[in-house]
């Protein structure tokens, strides 16, 4: 392959201009995520920490870390990634989601154990193993571009690489994030140029798994019927659901105003986390609604316009990870709010309560920005 | 490194447009919910945000004339849990409990439950609930809510019981008065809708909702409370001197203008309590009762009998025959002697008696006849009226109809129609027999008779004010129709004040004033049923009365008899007596009271005997005393300061030393006359309060008890020979 002066890999980079408005979008969010969680969490801060502001503060923090983490990475050449610490990063991502289960280590909540509690900071491994499985993909498919049409040796290690992933995460249980780790993978594979006829029967197999799923734990298949009819159970199952459809449907086509949202009154049980996105439709009524979605699909566009306009495959394939995880995440909190597909804990990116998480997301947009400085113009 | 080829660009671009399309059909998703659907979602949601708090009016005041209170609504509090928010059951119970005086496996019961609200207790006052907040702040608990609400109080008790009726624990009007001014009364619930967040907290949102309420209007009865007073204390004293006695009734009108100054029956209860039967005996067995058993005697007790219950009137009926006959000109001259009783008459082949059949009053005047309540002179003036002219006079007078007051329950009593009717039927009817009415149709009738012939309409509210004192409504008297002349209403009168000054009504009188009367000892029904009603209709003062009263004792058993004149006139006495007082009423005449005779017991205690001996002996009064030395000190007397004796009475001194009690056995004193009876007790060293003239009747404490050496013994006496019918 032809190099150029440009394309010389180097640590830090120098005077080369980023994508400017995917930086502006990424903050235009992050400021409406910051208001719209000091807005959804202070009755319920106040019930429960005595302070309205307790939350607020903290994301507010993790938002300042999160955007210098942003800004550092941006300006350190992400191919450095394109080598053997891709592999290094997606084994410290497995041991990660192993040490979920170690005692002392993995913390439960609401029945499902998806945290890990390391010096004092707690995040789920799953976040780490999106990006890490990002960049291993990235790495193997840009190192032999051709194999990936090859069933047995190019297309099914992927596969059973997801496969992998996917058991770890049902054992935790996380659903959304097998769903969503899934989606990525198979979103870099169709991108880099998996066959179709690959494609298509293991989507099948997929689609068919994923039913004989839901149908076989009460849980699950429980979760498609209310998302079916959620008044069925208007105090139980149906309860949340129903709860962030009244929150949409009173916000109406202006919204009830920034702050007036009712069911922030513990209504909607936390109503800073994955629920955020009906306390902002309630507020800001659909014109509010029709912004964040017209400014995640800006995001979208500069995601796959940066990716388009990578110097190189792993660029390309990094730059579309990265916009397919966070896009995806958006799509999928935004479909369940909107009560769109079954209940499934999914944060709204730049939204959501959840400090680690933030800094973890900001550090993803570093690197795509990062991408986007090595631009062919 | 490998370049991006176009295959793969065109797939990032493919990719691009599948997420802009899902984004766009989420717009589309959010559009359904939030344009669409918009309006059923907010409805539903605005019915979980907020709680719609009813705020009760408070129900308005009922005042007597004088605007006297006799009923109001007092604050007091209602305390509820929300069991999901109860963090410490069993502590919660347990304070609550305590605090109440409820029991705790109930409350624990209600805070364990899966409800969103669970009442512990209502009406609760204040100073209860203060005791329950003080513990709330003390103990931080969680999870009680305190509402204020209202109760209906009657600050007086029993008094006007079965007038006033009361209320259930919603504040509704279940009986009389409260019952009828119901929709007056209550006034109009408001509301206060409030946000709260998902735990049943109030929330701080700015567009609650309040609608204030609109309280009640007051009323103001004709009843005067002084009045009231007087009648339920003479009736109660009446219930207890003839007892047994089935029920006691007595009202009081001004003829002038209808309106009702008092009512009462007896017994009654007390509508703070309105659930609890009075009635010692029933109360007794009241656990052996079945609930139709309770229900029955909680009604009877609720009954206002004055408009409830129907009586054949008897002789007090001869007034109306009286005045028929003026009014037709049957009699012209009261005095002239055109009749005769031979002790019963013939109607129709049946002999129909007078009540003195075994000494026929002779020769009769119409005056007379009402004197002694004489039945053959009044079955002779109704024959000549005939029936047809004295039914138009019953038909006007609204006999045996419904009086049209505004109480409760009023019935109408049962008359023959006056085509069935029959030479006996009227002459029965000219006595008051052979149909029937209630006391307050009675007393009404009467009432036209006094008030120069003018049927008045009975009222008993007389304006409704609201809360400013200004009047909403007022209730004009209303005059129904002339019935008869004046001038047979005053010869009426006249007649009627010759029953009391020198008739069977003579125990009506009262000093000072002339009094109209009639007595009335009434059968009802026949053969083994039969029971007497004991009345008297007492009007003052003669010549134009302002006050009329009826009187009526239901079936009376005791020794004292069950004739209207001996035990019924009394009471109407001494009612009228005090009324007249009450009311201003300018005195006939000047009578001065005879004090020569009598002194108020002094108090002696504290002094030496020397002094107490001294005292005694200067006002007429003697003593007795074990006690020597004249330095020791009075420790106690019998009888006590402020009792009235008649002098050379004795008064029991004890010491320190001396304080022994002896006993004695009373007396039958009965059959005796007054110096005789007073002889005999002061053998027993007793005391004697005489009221009345002639022999004693009735003693009180009766014969053969035990009291106290001392002991003043009360003794009714009644003149030797007179009827009393």
């Amino acid at each position: 392959m032809a190099t150029s002066k440009d394309n010389k890999i180097s640590l830090i980079v120098k005077n080369k201009s980023l994508d400017y408005g995917l930086l502006i979008v990424v903050l235009v969010l992050l400021a409406i995520g910051l208001v719209t969680v000091l807005s959804a969490s202070a009755h319920y801060s106040l019930r429960t920490e005595g302070d309205s502001y307790f939350y607020v503060k903290k994301q507010l923090l993790f938002a300042v870390v999160g955007i210098i983490s942003m800004l550092i990475i941006s300006r350190i050449d992400y191919r450095i990634l394109n080598s053997r610490i891709s592999y290094v990063l997606l084994g410290i991502a497995f041991i990660m989601l192993c040490l979920v289960f170690v005692p002392g280590i993995g913390v439960t909540r609401n029945d499902a154990t998806r945290w890990i509690n390391i010096a004092g900071f707690q995040f789920q491994p799953s976040e780490i193993m999106k990006v890490a499985m990002i960049f291993f993909i990235a790495t193997t498919i840009s190192k032999n571009p051709k194999k990936i049409k090859q069933f047995w040796s190019g297309f099914v290690p992927y596969l059973v690489l997801i496969g992998a992933i996917a058991v770890l995460l049902l054992l935790e249980p996380h659903m959304s994030a097998t769903i969503i780790i899934a989606v990525i993978a198979i979103a870099m594979i169709f991108v880099a140029g998996a066959k179709f006829s690959h494609l298509i029967p293991i989507g099948l197999v997929g689609v068919i798994g994923a039913i004989i799923l839901a149908y076989t734990s009460e849980y699950r298949w429980k979760r498609v019927m209310i998302f079916l009819d959620p008044w069925q159970d208007a105090r139980g199952d149906g309860y949340q659901i129903i709860q962030s459809l009244y929150a949409i449907g009173s916000g109406g086509l202006f919204g009830v105003g920034l702050g007036k949202s009712v069911q922030k009154y513990l209504y909607i049980p936390e109503p800073h986390n994955d629920f955020i996105f009906a306390i902002w439709s309630e507020e800001m009524g659909l014109l509010g609604v029709i912004l964040v979605i017209l400014l995640f699909g800006i995001f979208i566009w500069r995601g796959i316009t940066i990716a388009l306009k990578a110097p190189d495959m792993f660029g390309s394939l990094v730059a579309t990870g990265v916009t397919v995880m966070i896009g995806i995440q958006a799509i999928f909190s935004i479909a369940v709010v909107s009560s769109s597909m079954p209940v499934t804990g999914i944060p709204l990116p730049f939204f959501s309560y959840g400090g680690t998480a933030l800094v973890i997301l900001l550090s993803c947009v570093g690197i795509l920005l990062s991408v986007s400085r090595q631009s062919r113009k | 490194m490998s370049k991006t080829n176009i295959a793969i660009k065109k797939r990032m671009l493919f990719m691009l447009a599948v997420l802009l399309l899902v984004l766009f059909a989420l717009i589309c998703r959010m559009f359904y919910w939030q344009i669409v659907k918009a309006s059923d979602l907010q409805k539903l949601a605005y019915s979980q945000q907020t709680k719609n708090r009813i705020i009760s009016p408070k129900r308005g005041v009922i005042y007597d004339t004088n605007m006297v209170t006799l009923a109001r609504s007092v604050n007091v509090e209602t305390i509820s849990v929300t069991p999901k928010n109860v963090k410490e059951k069993e502590k919660t119970a347990k304070g609550l409990s305590d605090i109440l005086g409820l029991e705790y496996e109930a409350i624990l019961e209600k805070v364990s439950k899966n409800t969103s609200e669970e009442v512990i207790a209502k009406k609760l006052d204040q100073e209860v609930t203060n005791k329950v907040r003080e513990w709330i702040l003390e103990e931080e608990i969680k999870g009680i809510n305190i509402y204020e609400d209202t109760k209906r109080a009657y600050p007086k008790g029993s008094f006007l019981a079965q007038v006033l009726g009361f209320c259930g624990t919603d504040n509704q009007g279940l009986d009389g008065i409260e019952a009828k001014y119901e929709s007056v009364l209550k006034g109009v619930p408001g509301q206060w809708i409030l946000s709260t967040d998902a735990t049943g907290k109030e929330i701080p949102i700015t567009d609650d909702s309040y609608i204030p309420p609109e309280d009640g209007l007051n009323l103001v009865l004709t009843i005067d409370e002084r009045v009231q007073h007087v009648v339920e204390k003479h009736l109660e004293q009446a219930m207890i001197d003839n007892a047994p006695v089935e029920y006691g009734v007595c009202v009081v009108m001004n003829p002038k203008n209808g309106d009702i100054l008092a009512m009462a029956t007896a017994p009654d209860y007390d509508p703070n309590d309105p659930f609890t039967v009075t009635d010692p005996k029933i109360a007794e067995k009241w656990d052996t009762l079945t609930t139709s058993e309770k229900t029955k005697a909680r009604q009877e007790m609720w009954r206002n009998r004055a408009v409830t219950d129907t009586y054949e009137p008897g002789s007090v009926f001869k007034v109306v025959t009286s005045a028929i006959a003026l009014e037709e000109k049957i009699v012209s001259n009261v005095d002239a002697v055109n009749f005769s009783c031979t002790g019963k008459l013939k109607v129709e082949g049946w002999d129909i008696k007078c009540w003195r059949s075994y000494n026929p009053h002779g020769t009769q005047s119409l005056r007379m006849g009402l004197m002694n309540s004489c039945n053959p002179v009044f079955m002779n003036v109704a024959m000549k009226v005939g029936p047809e002219n004295f039914y138009k006079y019953l038909e006007a007078f609204g006999v045996s109809k419904n009086t049209g007051s505004d109480l409760i329950g009023e019935t109408s009593g049962i008359i023959h129609d006056v085509k069935d009717v029959t030479g006996s039927t009227i002459a029965t009817a000219a006595f008051g027999q052979g149909f029937t009415l209630t006391p307050l149709n009675m007393l009404n009738v009467m009432c036209a008779i006094a008030n120069d012939g003018k049927l008045m309409q009975p009222r008993i509210v007389k304006k409704i004010i609201d809360n400013e004192g200004n009047t909403v409504k007022d209730i004009e008297k209303k005059v129904i129709k002339q019935v008869i002349s004046e001038e047979t209403s005053d010869k009426v009168l006249d007649m009627m004040e010759s029953v009391v000054s020198d008739g069977t009504g003579r125990y009506a009188q009262v000093k000072g004033y002339y009094i109209a009367g009639k007595t009335s000892t009434a059968e009802q029904g026949r053969g083994a049923n039969k029971k007497f009603v004991a009345s008297f209709v007492g009007m003052a003062p003669a010549d134009d009365p302002e006050v009329a009263v009826i009187f009526n004792l239901y079936n009376p058993q005791s020794e004292r008899g069950h004739q209207g004149g001996g035990i019924c006139a009394p009471v109407v006495g001494n009612i009228l007596s005090e009324i007249l007082e009450n009311l201003e009423v300018p005195k006939d005449y000047e009578y001065q009271e005879d004090t020569k005779n009598t002194v108020v017991v002094p108090d002696v205690t504290n002094r030496t005997l020397a002094e107490a001996k001294k005292t005694l002996t200067n006002i007429g009064l003697k003593y007795s005393v074990d006690e020597a030395d004249d330095n020791v000190r009075v420790v106690s007397q019998m009888p006590v300061a402020g009792e009235t004796l008649t002098k050379k009475s004795l008064v029991k001194i004890f010491t320190e030393g001396n304080d022994t009690r002896f006993g004695t056995t009373v007396p039958d004193l009965r059959g005796m006359d007054i110096t005789t009876a007073s002889k005999k007790l002061a053998e027993s060293n007793l005391n004697i309060k005489v009221s009345g003239t002639g022999v004693a009747i009735l003693q009180s404490p009766p014969a053969k008890t035990t009291v106290e050496q001392g002991t003043i013994v009360k003794v009714e006496f009644r003149p030797a020979g007179i009827d009393v019918e």
